[in-house]
Formats: C-alpha cells, sequence, structure tokens
C-alpha cells in the first residue's frame, strides 16, 4: 500500500527504513514516525518519540500514528492467526518489494 | 470510560465512541463464548502482551489460554499446526476465529493507550447470558487459509466464520485507520498523509514480521 500510494500521489520513498528501522524515508516525519512505532511496540522510550512527532508534524499527526500502530497491531494477530495466504499474483506483482523490505524472511509469507 | 480528556495529544471523538462499542462488545456474550469467557480472553491477552509470555494461570481451558498467549505477545509463532493442535484439544475452529478476535481488538486499544502514554481503560464487567452460536449466512469453508472463511481468503473475510466478529473488526479498523472505501483513496489525508499511515503501518507489520 505504501508503494502503491507513493507511486500515486508522485511521493518519492525510501522503503529500507521500513525493514531496518531507521533511516529517512523520504516523507515529513518519516524519521520520527519509524522512531514513534520502534519504541511503542518496544515499550519504553515512547513519551519522547511521541513528542518528537508532535513537534514535526503535529499532535493530530501523532494521534493518529498511535491509531494506526494500535489498527496494525490488530490486523497482523489476525492475518497470523488465521493463516492468510499470500497468493501467486500477490508475489509476482510484489516481487521488488518483497524483495526490498525481506518479506520472505517472515515466518508466514 | 474512554475519557480522554487528561491526553497529553486531543483525541479525535471516533475513536473513544469506537473503543466504547468495542468494550460493551467484549463484556456481553459472543458467538461461541460467554461474556465472562470473553473477558477472560482479554485479561490474559493483556497479561501476555505486558509480560511477553504466555500466562499457564488462567480460567480458559488451556488450548485457548495457549492460543490467547501466543497471539497476544507472538502471533508470528502461530503456525497451522498448532491451530490443529489447539483443536484436537477442544477448541473448536469457531471458538478460535472469535478468540482471535477478541486479542486482536485488545490489543489494538491497548496499544493505543500505550503509545499515547495513557492508562489501560480497565476491562469492562462480564455481562450474563448465553453465546448466540450464529453461523455465517453461507457456510464457512476451509480452502488454503488455516480457519474457515466465507468466500475466498482475503483480510475483509478473516472472521467471517464468526460474523459478529468481522462487525467489531470493522469498528475499529475505520477510525483507527481507513475505511475499505477510503483505503482506495491514494491521497487521502488526516492527521497523516496516506504515505505516512502507510509507512507507519508497514514497520508496525515488519517488527510483527507479519507479510501483510
Amino acid at each position: 500500500m505504501l508503494s502503491w500510494s507513493s507511486q500515486e500521489t508522485e511521493q518519492r520513498i525510501n522503503l529500507l527504513p521500513i525493514a531496518e528501522g531507521s533511516g529517512d524515508p523520504l516523507l515529513p516525519g518519516g524519521s520520527e514516525l519509524i522512531d514513534f512505532v520502534n519504541v511503542t511496540l518496544a515499550g519504553n522510550g515512547i513519551s519522547a518519540a511521541r513528542n518528537a512527532v508532535a513537534d514535526t508534524i503535529g499532535p493530530a499527526a501523532a494521534v493518529d500514528a498511535a491509531a494506526v500502530i494500535g489498527n496494525f497491531e490488530m490486523m497482523n494477530r489476525i492475518a497470523d492467526g488465521v493463516g492468510m495466504p499470500v497468493g501467486a499474483g500477490t508475489r509476482t506483482s510484489m516481487a521488488g518489494i518483497i524483495r526490498e523490505l525481506r518479506l520472505d524472511g517472515f515466518p508466514h509469507a | 470510560m474512554f475519557d480522554f480528556s487528561t491526553s497529553p495529544l486531543p483525541v479525535r471523538p471516533e475513536l473513544p465512541a469506537a473503543f466504547r462499542h468495542v468494550w460493551h462488545r467484549l463484556a456481553a456474550p459472543g458467538t461461541w463464548w460467554t461474556g465472562y469467557e470473553r473477558v477472560s480472553i482479554a485479561s490474559l491477552a493483556r497479561a501476555a502482551y505486558d509480560s511477553g509470555e504466555s500466562i499457564a494461570d488462567s480460567d480458559l481451558p488451556a488450548a485457548a489460554a495457549e492460543a490467547v498467549g501466543s497471539l497476544a505477545h507472538e502471533p508470528s509463532a502461530v503456525t497451522q499446526e498448532r491451530i490443529r493442535n489447539w483443536e484436537s484439544r477442544g477448541l473448536h475452529a469457531n471458538r478460535y476465529v472469535e478468540l482471535v478476535g477478541v486479542v486482536a481488538q485488545l490489543t489494538a486499544v491497548d496499544t493505543f493507550h500505550r503509545a499515547l502514554g495513557l492508562e489501560l481503560e480497565r476491562l469492562p464487567d462480564p455481562q450474563p447470558g448465553e453465546p448466540s452460536q450464529q453461523l455465517p449466512d453461507t457456510a464457512a469453508t476451509l480452502t488454503k487459509a488455516w480457519v474457515p472463511m466465507v468466500g475466498p481468503p482475503t483480510i475483509p473475510t478473516s472472521l467471517s466464520a464468526v460474523p459478529a466478529e468481522m462487525a467489531a473488526l470493522e469498528t475499529l479498523h475505520g477510525p483507527m485507520y481507513l475505511t475499505y472505501e477510503e483505503m482506495g483513496d491514494p491521497a487521502i489525508t488526516h492527521g497523516l498523509t496516506r504515505a505516512q499511515m502507510e509507512l507507519v503501518a508497514s514497520r508496525t507489520s515488519a517488527i510483527n514480521e507479519c507479510f501483510f
């Protein structure tokens, strides 16, 4: 979805920080958002990371980021819990992203 | 309940509204579990998430308690073999699907609170009554996913064997991320731009080692 939305909006983006957990994704507040996800799921240093997001791209952005993290904590558990298959068509159309984000190393890929 | 007046950041009203709906449903009898059992599932999931390990001491049957623990703190470790093992020990597929829904919804709400530095909401008091045992209008079947679904296995049909859980998932999915209709708009912007939303979603999934 990230690749698709960035293509549709002609937004250049660096996907590597998604796999590596640090770096500049080339989006406003991107580094701060990556860090906010990291610390929220790790359970420490959340306050500073949240404030960094709010200071960089605004309080509403920090609240929305918290909501999106929560939503995908939910969706990941559902996808893993039901054994959602990845179709051959998806694998073909996403081959480049699968390689770049190292998704093939994931248990359910 | 879900009073965000002390939140360090302003919380838009559709979020507490969705959370209240989920809490109300959590306490009520579900499709295959009683209200008491559903709150027990949520309580165990919260404890497992906090501790990073499964908790053996529970009112739930052992197979259900194992499933809750794994889903809560290490969902990528759930395998088809483990689900079949739980099934062979009495955790029927429909009961398992509802359990997945309860753990997932609890995790969504709790994670939002943790991210904003807010105290977790107290779990609701269970409501009396019996599970509805309502089946989907069209029979769920086992195809390429590990649990039965109505139609081809996709995220929107993931919990379709238990329609009430599918509806609850959608109650949260819209306010916390995007509705299915909004997902078709690559330029949609709320507090975050669409690209920023997807960056957060992708990094969350990467940490959880989840393909989706």
